[in-house]
């Protein structure tokens, strides 16, 4: 299975991000370090201790706090794909990718996750066209229509009812994951991201205005009618290990960081180590920051593939929260993911194909690390299965199987 | 030349003598320059503090140029303008998964140097309930195929996968002619539901043909054909191969652990078209020249004369497999299996 370096945590123990001590941190560095150019360069210490522990603070809620684990409700779905109902398995058409770092700060752009964005089936991208084109409801409307009762898979994208509430007692806001899509009744539909997007280089944007782009096209296909759709869709991350080995970096100068939060002294000590080690804490971080892997990426390709737009998918992987953001249901880490073929366009037969899906994945060991025994009791019987020598053939059972305790159904031997 | 070289550094950098030498003459190098430290120590801070602020400024102005685009396009989640183009990702085996379906194939068996059989073992006929026998097909009957499909893949099932199902003239290189498709589910290599089934009705042609091999008769023909749009020349070779029975697993797992070969003993000697030549008494004349080149599309009868030694007694396969010479080396065009029983 893929990497998953985060943890979730269950929403009545979320708390947001405390952006203030953050900022204040952050201010105080700032200020420390005019002050050690001006009046004393000892100061730079402490600036670069508070930076340290700024960004300590920023990573550790990013990978173990930022998101909220969620679980499927087994009774009320066709697609039961692991006994834990945080696992979860979805089947949608790839709407469009997310470069790493898209629409995050500098500071953020340490997460360096890939994503995809589904459109679950089954779905009309028809029913999705904003009518008018400028309706503020319409990202509403088309929720509530992808998530009405009785259609497959809309409990991944509905909003929760009642609210979930985190530690305070607060609501947690959902609005949603929306992509916009270029809807024609003549070709179909496209991404915008695939119709006009546009790189953003290191040193500004590089590529023409979006809306000046978006005017042309829309001059040059006015034959085709082209429409614009605000689409509820499944964000599907892939994780890179940044946030993790950048913690690591600067943890493994308080000799692990695990210790730290035992009682206050463990954390004062903790502090005062990462105080006096905060130069090579910030040099070893900015290492690991530039070596990172990137969500995926980074991995050989040998045996692996390719997603791209109006790709058909099944995933599989946590069931999450994102509340770092406005508030979505997303799948974070995906885990797996396998092109999907031969869909049923018709509603009932899509219910009884995901259906399919999902059984035959609960049964198949998916396990984390590779080659451990899953803990689902399907999937570790498949396991144990594989671990026989009748199951350890590689060309053919013909070939270089060996004859099993209970021998494999007919047919043998007959026509070419 | 420079692995010699990191080698000698290692060997130095391991020797804790060389390290407390290195520690003495820093100490003299710091006792030398006493007056210097504190000044050394400023300018240190004075860097640091320097280079902070240069990436400071860095990273405030990715900020505000980040912030003032954002203010033009839609928030995350929101909508995808003023958002980067939508790219191809590329995702390692680990998370892309994608099914292995397996069926008997004869040329991607012999593509890995092991003889094959015409004679599928995971095709077969079925009469009604009964199993049919594949040499003895009634014309304009009505039969149904059922085909095993395997998966070699551990962690991806393929579910709705459609099976195509076909059939050729008997003979090398003959028509080809589909009968439908049907899916199936493929679960993973050792999930409950493997060797998947498909099954497809058929009807067989109602002009008879050579689907038959009697016993004794010790002459076979088949029709070979180009079915190239180019013309080239088919060499035909044989070999005796038959599927061996297979081994029990307690055996083979005696020799080879895990199903890996082990030492210099290959583990697919008993597949090999060099264990299976045409045994040395039984004499065989093909009816059929090397060198001639057939054009696009012909076909010709071949025949092929099998003389078995006095007393034979038994069932014998012979495997005709056609070759062509291409550009990339020799191409497997076809076969058939002949059986001769006494």
């Amino acid at each position: 299975m893929g990497p998953q370096y985060t943890s979730c945590v269950e929403p009545s123990n979320f708390e947001p991000a405390d952006e203030t001590l953050i900022w204040v941190l952050a201010g105080l560095a700032a200020v420390g370090g005019v002050a050690a150019v001006l009046v004393n360069p000892g100061l730079a210490l402490v600036s670069i201790a508070l930076v340290v522990q700024a960004l300590r603070i920023t990573l550790d809620w990013m990978l173990n706090g930022k998101l909220v684990c969620l679980h499927r409700d087994h009774a009320a779905t066709d697609c039961v794909c692991s006994g834990d109902t945080g696992f979860v398995c979805a089947i949608g058409r790839v709407v469009d990718t997310e470069a790493i770092g898209e629409d995050k700060n500098p500071i953020e752009d340490v997460d360096n996750d890939e994503s995809i964005n589904l459109v679950l089936h089954p779905f009309r991208m028809s029913e999705f066209v904003n009518d008018p084109p400028d309706d503020p409801t319409a990202a509403e409307a088309n929720l509530v229509w992808a998530t009405r009762a009785g259609v497959a898979q809309g409990d991944l994208l509905r909003r929760p009812d009642p609210p979930l509430k985190r530690k305070d007692g607060e609501n947690l806001p959902y609005v949603a994951y929306f992509r916009t899509v270029v809807f024609s009744e003549v070709f179909g539909w496209k991404a915008w991201t695939e119709v006009v997007g546009r790189d953003y280089g290191w040193f500004g944007i590089i590529g023409p205005d979006q809306q000046m782009e978006w005017g042309k096209y829309q001059k040059l296909y006015r034959h085709e009618n082209p429409k614009l759709a605000s689409v509820p869709v499944l964000h599907c991350e892939f994780e890179g290990a940044r946030i993790r080995n950048v913690l690591a970096a600067i943890e493994a100068f308080s000799f692990g960081g695990g210790w730290c939060k035992k009682n206050w002294f463990t954390r004062a000590l903790c502090t005062i180590l990462q105080t006096v080690f905060a130069p090579l804490a910030l040099l070893a971080a900015l290492a690991a920051w530039a070596t990172a892997a990137d969500g995926e990426i980074g991995d050989a390709l040998e045996g692996g593939g390719t997603v791209g737009p109006r790709e058909d998918v099944i995933v599989r992987g946590r069931w999450t929260y994102d509340g770092g953001h406005q508030g979505y249901n997303e799948i974070h880490a995906t885990r797996i993911v396998q092109k999907v073929q031969n869909i049923p366009a018709d509603p009932a037969q899509f219910d009884d194909f995901l259906k399919r899906w999902c059984a035959s994945l609960s049964v198949t060991p998916h396990a984390d690390p590779a080659g451990a025994r899953p803990a689902d009791a399907g999937a570790a019987a498949t396991f144990d299965a594989q671990q026989r020598p009748e199951n350890r053939w590689v060309l053919h059972p013909a070939i270089d199987g060996c004859v099993p305790d209970i021998p494999p159904p007919p047919p043998d031997g007959g026509l070419h | 030349m420079d692995r010699d070289r990191d080698c000698r550094l290692c060997r130095l950098g391991r020797d804790i003598w060389i390290w407390l030498l290195a520690g003495l003459t820093l100490l003299l190098l710091a006792w030398v320059l006493r007056d210097w430290l504190p000044a050394m120590l400023r300018l240190y801070l004075l860097a640091l503090a320097l280079l902070g602020l240069i990436a400071a400024a860095h990273v405030g102005r990715r900020l505000v140029s980040k912030l003032c685009r954002k203010r033009g396009g839609d928030p995350k989640g929101q909508g995808s303008e003023s958002h980067p183009p939508s790219r191809v990702l590329k995702l390692p085996p680990r998370t892309y998964k994608r099914p292995d379906p397996r069926i008997y194939s004869q040329t991607w068996l012999m593509a890995r140097g092991l003889a094959v059989t015409w004679d599928n073992p995971d095709i077969a006929l079925f009469d009604g309930a009964a199993k049919a026998q594949p040499h003895a097909l009634a014309p304009a009957h009505a039969y149904r195929i059922r085909a095993r499909i395997w998966n070699g893949s551990p962690e991806a099932p393929a579910v709705n996968m459609f099976v195509r199902f076909a059939y050729l003239d008997f003979g090398i290189g003959g028509a080809r002619t589909i009968l439908g498709e049907t899916p199936v589910d493929l679960p993973a290599k050792g999930a409950p539901g493997l060797p998947a089934i498909a099954e497809m009705a058929w009807t067989t042609p109602a002009t008879p043909g050579h689907y038959c091999v009697q016993v004794e008769l010790a002459k076979f023909a088949f029709t070979l054909r180009n079915d190239s749009p180019v013309p080239r020349a088919l060499a035909l070779r044989m070999d005796a191969y038959r599927i061996p029975s297979p081994t029990t697993c307690d055996a083979r797992e005696a020799e080879f652990s895990r199903g890996r070969p082990s030492g210099v003993r290959d583990p697919f000697a008993a597949h090999r078209p060099t264990a299976h030549r045409v045994p040395a008494d039984w004499r065989i004349a093909i009816d059929h020249d090397h060198g001639t080149v057939l054009r696009p599309f012909e076909s010709r009868e071949v025949t092929v004369d099998v003389t078995a030694p006095d007393g034979f007694a038994g069932s014998l396969d012979l495997n005709v497999n056609a070759f062509a010479q291409t550009a990339d080396g020799v191409t497997l065009v076809g076969g058939v299996t002949l059986r001769a029983h006494s």
